[in-house]
């Protein structure tokens, strides 16, 4: 039995040590090295490996963000980090094991076991990362976000949150409308509600967030029906205590 | 409260001392009275002895009025005014107790006493205007002291940010980022560790070692930045271009020792290293309105992922600054969507602290 494994890290000295402390654990084949987290979820979408080494702080998309944008379809994870200040959070995240760097030739042996057994013991069947709980703890007390992460299939999106217009929700997804383009994501209202600023956002209705910058106006169409009116002339909804919240934003 | 009061070992000091003033001041009118000495050390001794604590409150005025902020004439007005009430009230003592004495030893002392106010007056006025300068005197010494310490204060605030700003150069985590790549070079390529650990060492060695100097020459800030940038660039792998611009008659100017580097890191960290694109760091270095004027500018993702900084580099250069060139430097900075860039300018003369000739 061999494990695929795909090894995330953007020093290509770290990705080539870590190579070749590898090369002597044949159960375990690198299918492909990635230098950042958007190469990493590529490499995931098209590869399908069962293991992936991954750094966290990296440029643009940490390991965290990495997980997030996987959701469901998250590999084996090993954590390899050069701090051990994220520990805690690599296990929420449903790490499987976090090496320190520089990681032993005798800890990594360990860590290539433990992914063994794991696919024995239960083939590919792992609790999902609560990635909500995760992100909010990653956000407390943080200032708002100011860029959303979006994964279609292998290709990942960086809006920023000054481009979106509003965000819907639909099922277990919420649909971000930018003046260019829509984004479907995996996630709740409320999750969004709470990271994005809320000088700038305002949630009008049970399934909508409207960005206020892109209000140009609000139609009133007889008792307690009103639409908001955005700058690209889509219109959306407006509940009444939703109603209750813009006025007092404004 | 009057410093002879502070210890009682100052206070009985002074006043033996003024015993003895008081014996042998008291001598001169009964000599020139051709006074019995007993009866003149008697009437005159406890008088003058008691001049001491008709003096000592002048301490409360001259702390009132400072020799600096106080004008002249109100200062001489002031002093001469209470050496006056002073004198009369010890006079008009003085005569109670000639007439009191004159009693007792039924002898014509208040005649007499009156009569040696011709050379009272002028050694009263005298004695109190001694008490005036001591008073002075003192008080310049207390300023000048309180000015000493509040120096050393500053200097040693100054020593305080500055290993502050060592401790952060030497942070574990650039020596866990250092030895993590040493560890993987020595798998990857073990023919780099050599020149790489010359790097390290050099730049360990200048963060460490500066806190003994004062200045340095540009020429060898700028060595060190560079050690830094070389060592980041071999383990991102050539992530950012490099461009260095300076005058080069500028590299043996002197200036405060790791003030480069905090700004540099800033640049790698906020802009290099959370950017998937290559970026890039220029510094340019010129000679500008009788100053040195620094540019550094890097590359900028705004929607990169953000460090958790705590912005301690930058804060503690701008207070070194201050605290070495008062007003005589400009700290600016202006970042765009793209770019961040921090201009600094300092003046070549006016440092607070000295700079070698």
């Amino acid at each position: 039995m061999k494990l695929r494994a795909i090894v995330v890290d953007d020093e290509p000295h770290a990705r080539e040590s870590l190579c070749r402390l590898l090369k002597a654990h044949p159960e375990i084949d690198v299918v492909a090295e990635c230098q950042n987290g958007l190469e990493a979820v590529k490499a995931v979408h098209n590869l399908q490996p069962e293991v992936m080494f991954l750094d966290i702080h990296m440029p643009k998309l940490d390991g965290f963000d990495v997980l997030e944008l996987l959701g469901a379809s998250m590999p084996m994870t090993v954590f390899v980090s050069a701090h051990d200040e994220y520990a805690l959070q690599a296990f929420e995240a449903s790490a499987l094991d976090y090496l320190l760097k520089p990681v032993s030739a005798d800890r990594l042996a360990k860590s290539t076991e433990r992914l063994a057994s794991r696919w024995r013991e239960s083939s590919h069947a792992f609790a999902l990362p609560d990635t909500d709980a995760m992100l909010r703890k990653h956000q407390q007390g943080a200032a708002p976000i100011n860029r959303i992460l979006v994964r279609d299939k292998a290709d990942v999106h960086v809006v920023p949150t000054a481009d979106i217009i509003a965000i819907e929700a639909a099922d277990d997804y919420v649909v971000i409308h930018t003046e260019k383009m829509k984004h479907i994501k995996q996630d709740t209202l409320a999750n969004l509600e709470a990271l994005l600023d809320n000088k700038q956002f305002c949630r009008i209705h049970r399934s909508t967030i409207i960005n206020l910058d892109y209000l140009v106006g609000i139609e009133t169409e007889g008792r307690d029906s009103r639409f908001a009116l955005m700058k690209n002339n889509s219109q959306y909804a407006v509940s009444r205590s939703g109603y209750a919240k813009l006025v007092q934003q404004l | 409260m009057h410093p002879v009061f502070r210890s009682n070992r100052s206070l009985q000091s002074v006043i033996a001392l003024w015993l003895v003033f008081a014996i042998v001041l008291s001598l001169l009118p009964t000599t020139l009275a051709g006074m019995r000495v007993d009866i003149g050390l008697l009437v005159f001794g406890p008088w003058f002895f008691l001049l001491l604590f008709f003096c000592l409150p002048n301490y409360y005025i001259s702390e009132h009025l400072d020799l600096q902020k106080t004008s002249a004439i109100h200062l001489l007005s002031a002093q001469l005014g209470a050496m006056a009430v002073t004198i009369a009230f010890w006079f008009v003592l003085g005569y109670l107790w000639a007439k009191y004495a004159a009693f007792l030893f039924s002898t014509p002392l208040t005649s007499i006493y009156l009569h040696s106010l011709r050379i009272n007056l002028p050694l009263g006025c005298g004695i109190y205007l001694l008490w005036i300068f001591i008073h002075y005197a003192y008080l310049l010494a207390l300023q000048s002291e309180k000015n000493q310490s509040e120096t050393l204060q500053k200097q040693l605030l100054l020593n305080q940010i500055e290993l502050q700003i060592v401790k952060e150069t030497v942070h574990p985590h650039f020596l866990y980022n250092s030895l993590n790549m040493l560890a993987n070079l020595a798998l990857a390529a073990p023919e780099k560790i050599n020149p790489l650990c010359t790097r390290m060492a050099d730049f360990l060695r200048y963060s460490v070692n500066y806190g003994n100097k004062q200045w340095v020459t540009l020429e060898e800030e700028i060595e060190h930045v560079r050690n830094y940038l070389m060592i980041e660039q071999e383990r991102f792998g050539d992530r950012f271009e490099l461009l260095l611009k300076v005058e080069d008659s500028l590299s043996q100017r002197q200036v405060i020792p790791l003030l480069l580097f905090p700004l540099v890191e800033n640049c790698v960290k906020h802009g290099i290293d959370s950017s998937l694109e290559r970026g890039y760091i220029h510094i340019e270095i010129k000679a500008e309105d009788g100053g040195l004027s620094f540019v550094i500018e890097n590359s900028y993702d705004a929607l990169g992922k953000k460090p958790r900084s705590t912005g301690i580099g930058q804060k503690a250069l701008i207070k070194r600054l201050q605290a070495i060139y008062g007003g005589n430097y400009r700290f600016d900075v202006s970042a765009t969507e793209t770019s961040y860039r921090v201009s600094l300018w300092m003046s070549d003369r006016q440092a607070l602290l000295e700079k070698p000739a």
